[in-house]
């Protein structure tokens, strides 16, 4: 796949998690779970948000390499969390997809 | 959110810049085209392409035009009966081809901005102004009505981007098809139309603010 479908691609889906995981549907699972399943949502959220907007602003020419490296991984993380997103009702489900989805995006942009 | 669509002035323009040069083709087509017709349809090519730099250079929000600008199409302009719209497209077909997929590109990255930190906001207003309190037990707020025609009313407004870059997209392919004789000239004002809708549609986009929070 070419870097640029690559990097599209994945700022895709972290726009496409952020988006489900904002949701009402999401905020509705999120009720009744423990203190630390709901600080952990807050946290891959933000966490998610991050990893989109450093990518967006990545220059392709510095990330290409790291890309084509992770280009494996990276098209299954994007299925992981397209499954995941299809049951906002497994919170765990969501948030391991998402945080493993954006582990993988920190190997190819340093996230702080 | 403003400062993120400032791109929207110049595609506007860029847009108005369209409708006429395809409403100097619709006259070219005609039997008894003026005589300055031709000379006006050069001249808005040329405003095109003076105005061309500054969309393409430009980023919405954090996304580069640039990035969503496609690869050129060749077209072979077929022949005319009209020999004034068959000079006219073979010397400026290929102009108009770039300037309708930057049309394109700026309406994708706008819808695409948009879409991602619109939505973030809407979903939060709705569910803090209009799911949990539906959920919660207590009687729902006087303002509870309002509040969630309101957030309807946004969520409509974050398509109308997407619906707009596709618009141009359409009306891309609808040009090709035209400048190789596989449209009838008489589906130039329909092209027209496509446009009117797509500035309607920036207008819509351009005036989505999300009121502030009581």
């Amino acid at each position: 796949m070419d870097p640029i479908q690559t990097k599209q691609e994945t700022v895709q889906t972290l726009q496409e998690a952020i988006i489900q995981m904002t949701s009402p549907e999401f905020e509705l699972a999120l009720l009744g779970q423990p203190d630390d399943v709901v600080l952990n949502a807050q946290r891959e959220r933000a966490r998610a948000q991050t990893a989109r907007l450093t990518l967006e602003n990545a220059q392709l020419a510095a990330i290409r390499d790291q890309l084509a490296a992770n280009e494996t991984a990276l098209s299954e993380g994007r299925q992981r969390v397209a499954q995941a997103m299809q049951n906002l009702q497994r919170v765990q489900d969501v948030l391991g997809a998402v945080s493993s989805f954006v582990d993988l995006v920190g190997r190819v942009v340093t996230l702080v | 959110m403003k400062e993120r669509l400032a791109i929207l002035g110049d595609l506007k323009r860029h847009a108005q810049l369209l409708q006429s040069y395809f409403e100097a083709l619709g006259a070219l087509a005609g039997s008894n085209a003026p005589s300055g017709i031709g000379g006006a349809a050069e001249g808005v090519v040329k405003s095109l392409g003076a105005l061309h730099p500054s969309i393409q250079k430009a980023t919405v929000g954090k996304l580069a035009v640039s990035s969503f600008v496609g690869s050129v199409v060749q077209i072979a302009v077929a022949h005319f009966q009209a020999a004034a719209l068959e000079q006219e497209l073979k010397k400026n077909a290929q102009a108009i081809e770039r300037e309708l997929d930057l049309q394109e590109a700026a309406l994708k990255a706008v819808a695409d901005t948009l879409r991602t930190d619109l939505q973030v906001q809407l979903n939060q207003r709705e569910t803090q102004e209009v799911v949990l309190p539906f959920a919660n037990a207590d009687p729902l707020p006087a303002t509870w009505p309002q509040r969630r025609k309101d957030t309807l009313q946004a969520t409509l407004t974050v398509g109308s981007a997407a619906a707009a870059a596709d618009a141009a997209r359409k009306l891309k392919l609808s040009f090709i098809a035209l400048a190789e004789g596989r449209a009838q000239l008489v589906d130039v004002p329909a092209m027209v139309s496509d446009i009117n809708d797509i500035l309607t549609l920036m207008e819509k986009v351009k005036g989505v603010t999300p009121p502030a929070k009581p």
